[in-house]
Parts: C-alpha cells; sequence; structure tokens
C-alpha cells in the first residue's frame, strides 16, 4: 500500500514538473536569438544563406521578419524545408523536416512582437576552404562554354556535355556538383563512352542538347543514381562501391533550368574523388515501371502500379521516385516472405520539382521472395494545381513534359554472389519485358514511329528470336534510313541468322552513316572474319577498338584475326586483354594458351 | 442619388469596384497636351512625387508591382515588358512600381541594372496606391481606366499557383485576356485574380502589443 502511494506521488511529482516547464515554456517570449536563430539554421540556412542555393538568405531576424508572411505560408503546407516523403520508420539520410512545435515556436514570436533577445544572426555553415568538401578533388570538370539559361519561357531540360580528358580509367569515390547558378534545379550526373552525347551536342549552334530523358548510350554509373538538387550535400560513395569512370568517357549532365527573369549564364562544375581501392560491392539498380496508364480528363484517382518480387536477398540502400506534373501521390511496399509489410516511401504531395534519390539511414533487408510494389496515384483534375493544362487533357506516359511517367528505381546490394546472379538475370527478364510493353505503347501513339519498332527489334534479339527481330528492324530501316543504329541491329539479327552477306551490308551501312560507331565496326569485323576475310576483318576490329579499347569481343576476334593470318605475336595481346575483360570467354582462354605455348615469351617476334 | 465626376453613378462604381476605395475624377489636360490622370501620384526613382504622364487617347494604365528580392516578380517581369510591347501602340501606358518602403533608391537601380529596364519606374513611398487599390504582393498586376475603374487586378498568368508551387510553364495568360477583352469592348469589368508573391511591406510594422 505505501509502496503504492509512493508511486503515485512520483508520478504526480514528475506529471508537475512536467507542467511547469510546459507553462514556462508557453510563458516565457520567443526571441530570434535563443529560439529562431537556431531552428533557421537547423533547418533553412544550408540553403538560405548569401551565395547559396535559395533565392535569398534566412540570416538576419529582419531577413526572417520581412518575409514571415510567405514562410508562414510555405512552413504551414509543408513545402519548406524541401522534403518530399512522409515520416516512416525506415528513415532517410538527410531528412528535412520542422515538428509542430518548431512551426509554433515560429508563429509565437510574432505574437510575441519579434523580440530579438541577444543580438546576433543565423549563425552560418562553416565555408570549406578551396570551395570543395574534401579538400583538393584529383579532377574537376567543367563545362567547356557556357550555356545562357534564357530570361524566360518555359523550363529547360538540356543535356551537357563534359569531356574528362582521362587516359586511364578511374574509380569515383566522391562527387560534388556545383551549379554556379540558381537556375539549376535538378540534375542527374551521367556518362557516355561512345561520344553520343557529343553527337548530339553537335547537331545545333547552342550548348548541350534538350531532353527530359537521356538518349540510350547516356547511362548513370552502374548500379548508382548520382542525382543532385538544390542545397544537397556531395555525395560519398560507401566504402567498396566507389563506380568506374572509363578512360576517354564524358560526363554528362542532365539538367532541369527554371528561367529567373534574367538571361543567366550556366557553366557547372563536377569535382571528382578518385580511388584505388577496388570494387568490392556492387550495387544494383531495379526498376519499377508502368508504361500502359491512362490518365483519362478530369480523373482524380487513376493508380499506376507495378510489381517486382526480389529474385535473391539483398539489403535495400535507396530509391529513386519518378513521374512528371500530374502525379499527386507516390508509395512503394515491401512485403516480406514472412507476410510483414513494410512501408519504403510514400509521398503525400509529389512535387516534380524537388525530385530526388533518397538513401537509408540503414539499409532495408529485403529476403529473397520479398513483394516489391510501387503504386502512383494522377490527377488529371482542373483541382491539379499542377496540371499543366487547362482545361485537362489525356495523358499517357511518355517522354516528354506533358507526358507522365511513373517509375521507382530501387539500389540494391546483394548480400551474395548467387543472389547477385539472380537479380541480374531477373532484371534482364524484367527489362526486356519493359522495353516491348514501353515500344509497343509508342506503335499505338504513332504506327509509324522508327524507334519503337528499333527497339523492339532489340528486345526480340535479346530474347534469341532473330526471325521476328529481323522483321522489325526491316521495318525500322525503311522508316529510318539514315539510322545507323537501326541497319547495325538488322545487321546483328542477320549474322545470328547466319546470313552473312546481308550482315556485311548492314554494318558497312552502319559505319557509312557514323564512323564512330564502334560495335559496328567490331561487327563488320566479325562478320569479314567468318566469311573468310582476315586482312579485312583486321582494319576494321582495329577501328573498333581505337574507339572502345574496352571492347572483349572486338578483342577476341581480332586476336582470332591475327592467328589466320599467322601473326601470334600480335594475337596474344588481344586474346589477354580479351580474357581479362570477359573472363568466361573460353574460346579465347584455350586460344591464348596454345599459342602461348607454341610461342614461349623469350621467342622472338616477327616484323 | 448625385453623379459622381466622369458620367458614374455611384452604383456604377460600387458594382465595379466592390472593395476598393477609388477617387475617380475627369481627366484633366496637362500645359504639355499630355492627359493627367487624377489617378494618385507615385515618386520617381528622383524622389519627386508626380502624376503619371498619360499620352492623350489612354484608355488604360497598367503597373505591376515589383521587388528587389522577391524571386517571383524578378521571374515574371521579363513576360510583363513582353506584353507591354505587344500593347504599347494600344493606347495602354504601362509602369513598374516598387511598393516596398525598404527597399532604397540605390537598390532599385541595382535591380534595373540586373534585370534590364522596361516601362516608367516608380516608388510609392507613401503606399498610396497600394493601400487605395488592395495591392498585397510582388508581383501584381493592375489596370485601370485614366478615371480610376478598375479592369483588373491580379496576377500577370498562372504559373505560380501558391508559393512553391510552379508549373513548368503558364497554361493561362489571365491578365492579357482580360486587357484584349476591354480593347475590344471598351468597357472594363473588374476582373480579380489572386496574385501569388512577396508580401508587400508598406511602412514598418508596429511592434506587437
Ligand atoms: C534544400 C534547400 C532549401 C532549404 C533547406 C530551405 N529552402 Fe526555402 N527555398 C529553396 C529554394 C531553392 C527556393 C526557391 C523556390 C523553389 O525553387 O522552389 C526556396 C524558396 C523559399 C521561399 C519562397 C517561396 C517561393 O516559392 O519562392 C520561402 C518563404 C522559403 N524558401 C522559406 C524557407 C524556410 C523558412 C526554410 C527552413 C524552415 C527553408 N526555406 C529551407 C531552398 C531551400
Amino acid at each position: 500500500m505505501p509502496r503504492r502511494l509512493l508511486q503515485l506521488l512520483a508520478l504526480l511529482l514528475t506529471w508537475r514538473i512536467a507542467a511547469t516547464t510546459v507553462l514556462r515554456s508557453v510563458a516565457d517570449p520567443v526571441t530570434f536569438h535563443d529560439q529562431v536563430a537556431p531552428l533557421i539554421a537547423r533547418h533553412c540556412v544550408s540553403c538560405h544563406r548569401p551565395g547559396g542555393a535559395a533565392p535569398f538568405p534566412l540570416v538576419s531576424a529582419e531577413d526572417v521578419r520581412k518575409r514571415f508572411g510567405e514562410i508562414e505560408e510555405v512552413v504551414r503546407a509543408g513545402r519548406m524545408p524541401p522534403w518530399l516523403p512522409a515520416a516512416q520508420e525506415d528513415r532517410f539520410q538527410g531528412e528535412r523536416r520542422l515538428s509542430a512545435e518548431e512551426v509554433q515556436t515560429l508563429m509565437k514570436w510574432r505574437e510575441d512582437g519579434w523580440q530579438q533577445g541577444k543580438t546576433g544572426a543565423v549563425p552560418l555553415p562553416p565555408v570549406v576552404p578551396g570551395g570543395w568538401t574534401w579538400g583538393t578533388p584529383d579532377l574537376v570538370v567543367k563545362m567547356p562554354l557556357p550555356y545562357t539559361v534564357p530570361a524566360t519561357g518555359r523550363d529547360v531540360y538540356r543535356h551537357f556535355v563534359l569531356p574528362t580528358g582521362l587516359t586511364r580509367e578511374v574509380r569515383i569515390a566522391a562527387w560534388e556538383f556545383r551549379a554556379g547558378s540558381r537556375t539549376v534545379h535538378h540534375a542527374f550526373l551521367k556518362f557516355d563512352r561512345k561520344g553520343e552525347a557529343r553527337r548530339h551536342d553537335a547537331t545545333d549552334s547552342e550548348v548541350g542538347f534538350p531532353g527530359m530523358d537521356s538518349p540510350s548510350g547516356i547511362q548513370p554509373p552502374n548500379g548508382h543514381f548520382a542525382s543532385w538538387q538544390p542545397g544537397a550535400p556531395p555525395t560519398r560513395n560507401p566504402n567498396g562501391m566507389a563506380w568506374l569512370l572509363p578512360a576517354g568517357a564524358d560526363l554528362v549532365l542532365q539538367a532541369h533550368l527554371q528561367p529567373s527573369g534574367k538571361p543567366e549564364p550556366l557553366q557547372a562544375e563536377v569535382a571528382l574523388w578518385f580511388t584505388e581501392e577496388p570494387q568490392s560491392r556492387a550495387p544494383l539498380k531495379l526498376g519499377l515501371v508502368n508504361y500502359g496508364f491512362v490518365t483519362p480528363r478530369g480523373s482524380t484517382d487513376v493508380v499506376a502500379t507495378d510489381r517486382f518480387v526480389v529474385a535473391g536477398d539483398c539489403d535495400l540502400l535507396g530509391l529513386l521516385p519518378h513521374a512528371h506534373y500530374l502525379a499527386r501521390r507516390i508509395e512503394a511496399t515491401a512485403e516480406l516472405p514472412d507476410g510483414s509489410r513494410r512501408q519504403l516511401v510514400r509521398i503525400p504531395d509529389w512535387d516534380f520539382n524537388w525530385q530526388g534519390a533518397y538513401h537509408y539511414e540503414k539499409p532495408v533487408f529485403l529476403p529473397k521472395g520479398t513483394r516489391v510494389e510501387m503504386r502512383v496515384h494522377f490527377d488529371n483534375s482542373a483541382s491539379n494545381p499542377r496540371n499543366p493544362f487547362d482545361p485537362p487533357r489525356e495523358t499517357r506516359f511518355g517522354p516528354n513534359t506533358t507526358d507522365e511517367m511513373a517509375e521507382l528505381w530501387l539500389q540494391v546490394l546483394p548480400r551474395t554472389d548467387d543472389s547477385a546472379r539472380l537479380l541480374g538475370e531477373a532484371i534482364l527478364r524484367q527489362t526486356a519485358r519493359d522495353v516491348v510493353a514501353y515500344n509497343r505503347e509508342r506503335l499505338r501513339m504513332d504506327p509509324k514511329d522508327p524507334v519503337a519498332y528499333l527497339n523492339l527489334g532489340k528486345a526480340f534479339l535479346s530474347r534469341q528470336q532473330a526471325t521476328n527481330a529481323a522483321r522489325l528492324l526491316v521495318r525500322a530501316v525503311e522508316l529510318a534510313p539514315d539510322s545507323d543504329e537501326a541497319h547495325y541491329q538488322l545487321g546483328l539479327a542477320y549474322r545470328i541468322l547466319n546470313a552473312l552477306e546481308p550482315a556485311k551490308r548492314e554494318f558497312q551501312d552502319a559505319v557509312r552513316l557514323h564512323p564512330g560507331n564502334s560495335r559496328a565496326w567490331g561487327n563488320l569485323g566479325l562478320v569479314e572474319l567468318e566469311s573468310g576475310d582476315p586482312a579485312s576483318a583486321t582494319d576494321s576490329l582495329r577501328k573498333a577498338l581505337e574507339m572502345d579499347p574496352y571492347d572483349a569481343l572486338a578483342h577476341a576476334a581480332l586476336g582470332s584475326a591475327f592467328h589466320q593470318s599467322g601473326r601470334a605475336t600480335e594475337a596474344m595481346p588481344h586474346l589477354r586483354k580479351a580474357v581479362e575483360l570477359a573472363p568466361d570467354d573460353t574460346e579465347s582462354r584455350t586460344l591464348l594458351k596454345v599459342l602461348e605455348q607454341a610461342n614461349p615469351p623469350s621467342g622472338k617476334s616477327s616484323p | 442619388m448625385r453623379g459622381l465626376p466622369g458620367g458614374l453613378t455611384r452604383r456604377d462604381f460600387l458594382a465595379a469596384t466592390p472593395a476598393l476605395a477609388l477617387t475617380a475624377c475627369r481627366p484633366l489636360a496637362s500645359p504639355t497636351g499630355d492627359t493627367v490622370s487624377t489617378l494618385p501620384p507615385l515618386s520617381g526613382l528622383d524622389g519627386v512625387r508626380r502624376p503619371l504622364p498619360l499620352k492623350p487617347g489612354t484608355r488604360a494604365v497598367v503597373l505591376m508591382t515589383l521587388s528587389v528580392d522577391c524571386p517571383i516578380s524578378n521571374q515574371l517581369l521579363p513576360d510583363y515588358r513582353e506584353l507591354a510591347r505587344r500593347h504599347a501602340a494600344e493606347g495602354v501606358s504601362f509602369h513598374e512600381l516598387y511598393p516596398n518602403v525598404d527597399e532604397t533608391d540605390a537598390a532599385v537601380a541595382d535591380h534595373r541594372n540586373a534585370y534590364g529596364t522596361g516601362s516608367a519606374v516608380w516608388r510609392d513611398p507613401e503606399g498610396e496606391w497600394t493601400r487605395r487599390f488592395g495591392m498585397t504582393v510582388t508581383p501584381q498586376v493592375l489596370a485601370v481606366t485614366p478615371d480610376g475603374r478598375l479592369i483588373y487586378r491580379g496576377r500577370l498568368h498562372d504559373r505560380f499557383e501558391g508559393l512553391g508551387v510552379r508549373r513548368p510553364a503558364p497554361r493561362r495568360m489571365e491578365f492579357a485576356e482580360v486587357l484584349s477583352r476591354f480593347l475590344s469592348e471598351g468597357h472594363p469589368r473588374a476582373v480579380e485574380t489572386k496574385a501569388i508573391g512577396c508580401r508587400i511591406r508598406t511602412s514598418p510594422r508596429p511592434a506587437a502589443r
């Protein structure tokens, strides 16, 4: 009994203490120095500081007070600080969110009469010496020429080529993006080994080339998102996950630019830090994509979904949701094999302008058999404030701003080599399925779309259905006789069908239309070799390797061509390179062994 | 009921401008032959208060509020100037107004160096226009007839739907539509839309209790 009384007393006491602290804080006036400045320092000043990513600073009491009306509106609506995902159990790195109490504190500052308290402004984050976060970078690449963002007009979606001049391949441990202009609202860092971006850039006199989505040869680093938005911290890849930047590759920035009211020169820079440490952990990207949805005019809740069954144990490191302007909500959940469910992300108020990647504080384990589901909700009514059309128009999947998208990319780290293989195979199957779905959709919109025929042809080729592929690719060549890619792919189909002469003609057309198409040169060489012409094959394959020294197949074929011409010593280095680049190429390995035994290293080489 | 100057009845006046306290007077002729409207005077960048000089035949007076550091008024400024170029020859007199009292003339001059010059530029140190015409944010467009009847008050177009809600391009050019209709019909309809932007700071805020 007395024990219970004591407990009760203790309870009352703690309650009294809690109650008095609450009363104290309500009674004391909020001052700028004691409450507001620390709040702004924690949540706003990373962007709202002189020279920061936001258009104005929030540093002095006056800065905050004179914009209080706007601050109240954006803070209450949850638009500032900018952060799309709702709070959830699995937290993301760098979450930006004001608590309800913090909002109240801000509002109380006004009620209490804008008191300054002790003098002083919002403490600014330390300035990094030299400007780059991790000291002197190993390489800084810059847009060679500035692009002028027009003063007004539609938002600009543009790619910029940043040549690296690298003569050796490097592994990227960390990178930092410096826009140098507030017009950049979002950017993806990608790279291009084959000069495709340069070719696109050369098609008009302006710097860069347009596009909301990148041409196929321009890829993000394998297994990484490399996404940037205003205020984003620089990226250091987790240990062992450095990505490879091949020799001679160009970096490509895919940027979303917002006109500011005056013409603004843009000459962005990317700093790179290298590492010698080999990649010991290779993340993969799994895409959930819906290509078939339609949002009729006025519809308020069309949901585009996609599912994926995880084929091997893996850890989910992060994700990247993507949609355009009509999407209102995006959700992803995982249903684990034990029947439990986890929310992976929920975005209650999607805003294309603040799209980006999110990485978990702690990776989320997805055991084999986990079902991941994406749901993207669209509102195509006039009451969606971001609807680009008034009155609304029917909208479908497509790459233009006026089209829509529904995608969710997962970055996963397989737990074992076996899981990696299973996941890799599942991704290939999924990709082939997606390509077919996507291009059927394109053909439905435009039955004469050569790119759709080309992509479908490629998908059938990857499924080993060469006859079907050839039929589609003939159509692609008819519709786009100047497309080297169409000729190249048709050549591949013919080669698989063993029609060597037609294959050779297609590859010849491809290199005539685009002498920089290294894969077409490589395959031309292969066909020449297969039709018993090692001399021509040698020339073609050498051209292929000049353009792409990492082409394992071209090395193997050139080794073989030299061997057939009786030039064993010239054959061996290429066979070695082929085996190094593609360890499972047993044919080259066997031939190399035979040649090495016949030509011991001390043997004199023939001229 | 006594007729108001300009032939308006009080009923007309109230119907046209429900929330505004406009003083509408018949335009007077200035010694130079320009029409001097009886709209309130504004200050030039030289600090001198003067009435808006209006050419004979002026049918509408249009101004947009600007701030030296409001990203939204900055973004809409070129579109406003483009509209001004298109309609300048149609008897529309365009103006740019910096209403914030805490912005110095030097800051305004810097702003015009950065963003270029367009129509005639004004300050409103006494807040006469902003108060009288109920202007609350930058950017906000006001269009009145020279005798002070409201044609339009609101946003230039709908690129912004709220603070932080921005379209990739405007979908409706609301003010341009109203202005064109006014120019073809000849009579103002007092159209209002909600302007999105930064609050106007007219005078130092009185300290709270
Ligand atoms: C990650 C960077 C970032 C952070 C953090 C941030 N802002 Fe912003 N803010 C911006 C950018 C960029 C804009 C310009 C509008 C846009 O691009 O959406 C902006 C605009 C604004 C606006 C003007 C609204 C408009 O649409 O022009 C206000 C007010 C604002 N921020 C307040 C705040 C407050 C208060 C905080 C902290 C609680 C904060 N911001 C935190 C980047 C940021």
